[in-house]
């Protein structure tokens, strides 16, 4: 496998000059805020109908999709990767293991861009969703992270 | 699959099970003002350190690439890769050894 040359800054700003609707999810999201977490890939919640635009973002790093665009919408997820590993969610929308429904759009629309350095943003979810993403899967992991972003949620942190 | 090999297996399908309410509602409880504290000041830390979001990012992929580095020296010392139960995604405060390192 051939190592890619990745770097945050140039990805996070490839996503935003070509206005690719993605939401930096995960453990990643909660080092973007502050809290050192020990994670190996990145989340990456992106609007289905720009698939196309994300993979070519990401292809400049070597980064490389696990599955064809269609074949990933109709799946709801895909992997890129190379040395580097980025998980997709490309669903329109994600139930909660309490049965809440969290839609997409509605995530962009409070979505919180966020300056992460060198003239780049990238957009994460407000702190309120973030949670909710974290209860997508509720493992132990996710559980965790919930406590954290909480302990952010009541000092006003957003 | 070797003994090593097994124990990982065992942890990573234990991190990834989806937990029962009963047993998440332990998890979910309000954080007790010392940890609220401590977690407060391991964030100020952090962010005073690594003041923008990719020196922080760049910090975490250091950090990842250390543990695994750490792991794989374990491995060849024929040392346990991980006690059982230890969160295999502690959080990372090496730096700060006052702080704990795992959840």
């Amino acid at each position: 496998m051939q190592a890619s040359d990745f770097d945050e800054e140039g990805f996070f700003g490839g996503l935003h000059a070509a206005e690719v609707r993605a939401l930096l999810i995960g453990r990643k999201a909660l080092a973007v805020l502050g809290l050192p977490l020990l994670t190996a890939d990145y989340d990456f919640w992106v609007h289905r109908d720009d698939v196309e635009r994300f993979n070519d973002a990401a292809e400049p790093f070597g980064l490389y999709p696990s599955r064809e665009p269609e074949e990933a919408r109709h799946r709801g997820r895909y992997v890129l990767e190379n040395d580097e590993r980025v998980d997709v969610l490309v669903a329109r929308s994600v139930t909660t293991v309490d049965g809440k429904v969290v839609r997409f759009d509605d995530v962009w629309a409070r979505r919180r861009e966020v300056a992460v350095g060198g003239g780049t943003r990238v957009a994460l979810p407000c702190l309120d969703d973030l949670i909710l993403t974290k209860r997508f899967s509720a493992r132990p992991k996710d559980l965790e992270d919930i406590h954290l972003l909480e302990i952010l949620r009541r000092e006003g942190s957003e | 699959m070797s003994p090593e090999d097994r124990v990982a297996e065992a942890i990573r399908l234990a991190a990834e099970r989806q937990l029962t309410p009963e047993e998440a509602a332990p998890w979910l409880e309000p954080a007790s003002e010392a940890e609220r504290e401590e977690i407060l000041a391991l964030r100020a830390w952090f962010c005073r350190r690594y003041p923008t979001p990719l020196e922080r990012l760049a910090y975490v992929r250091r950090a990842y690439a250390r543990w695994q580095r750490t792991l794989a020296a374990a491995r060849g010392n024929g040392q346990r890769s991980a006690p059982i139960g230890e969160d295999p995604c502690p959080r990372v405060a090496r730096d700060r050894p006052s702080l704990r390192s795992s959840g």
